[in-house]
């Protein structure tokens, strides 16, 4: 369902197409909900979790705020350009052709490889540097790397079972 | 692969903006297929056909690809 509404399927007709801009309006204001969550939590529950007068308590206090008005903002942002876009048949059409171009489609797969593979070079060389100084930070790569892998195969199984 | 679609807008005045509004893709795309640089799908190359009302090999030559 989330992958419906964002990988560039193609759309039979511009009603179609419609309908997936609305799902994804909700799906913006959805995410304006789960930012005022995170505020909320920021407000009500950290304080209690981590003294507030240490580093550690800044930091996840600024985090929490920074990352749920973030939320909120772009949010509330995205549904409304979204919902306003669904009155305009013409700029409906123009972001149909834009999102559904093949080509399009074809740049974005190659970037989405090409960034994959610089990151995976990166977290290799962080790997092979942090191995001296920090455990912490060599565990964190090892994990990255799996969500990855397990992601891609994932995602290879789904496919390979649509296409 | 070369193509004829400047011939066939030329011939009948149309802009590279009309056809992929025709085709449903991106100007850029319609410019990237007359110049060589992206290779259109077989989907796109039938609906490109069929807006000129020719046969694919008639729009599109293939015959760089073959051995």
């Amino acid at each position: 369902m989330l992958m419906k509404l964002f990988i560039c399927e193609k759309t039979a007709n511009l009603e179609e197409y419609k309908a997936k801009r609305r799902r994804r309006t909700w799906m913006y204001a959805g995410m304006a909900v789960l930012g005022v969550f995170t505020l909320l939590f920021d407000f009500l529950i950290v304080p209690r979790l981590v003294p507030q007068d240490t580093a550690s308590g800044g930091f996840s206090k600024g985090l929490y705020l920074g990352a749920g008005a973030a939320m909120v903002v772009c949010g509330i942002l995205m549904a409304w350009n979204n919902a306003r876009s669904l009155r305009d048949e013409a700029k409906l059409k123009r972001y149909r052709a834009e999102e559904e171009d093949e080509r399009n489609g074809a740049i974005m797969n190659r970037a989405i490889f090409s960034a994959a593979m610089v990151t995976m070079a990166v977290l290799y060389l962080v790997l092979v540097v942090a191995g001296v100084f920090s455990p912490m930070l060599v565990l964190f790569c090892v994990g990255v790397v799996l969500v990855f892998f397990v992601c891609m195969l994932a995602f290879q199984s789904y496919y390979s079972r649509k296409m | 692969m070369k193509t004829k679609i400047p011939e066939l807008r030329k011939s009948r005045k149309l802009s590279q903006q009309e056809l992929a509004d025709a085709v449903g893709v991106t100007r850029q795309t319609i410019t990237s297929i007359e110049v060589g640089k992206y290779t259109a799908s077989l989907e796109l190359a039938y609906k490109i056909a069929h807006y000129f009302g020719l046969m694919i090999e008639d729009v599109f030559d293939f015959s760089d690809g073959e051995e």
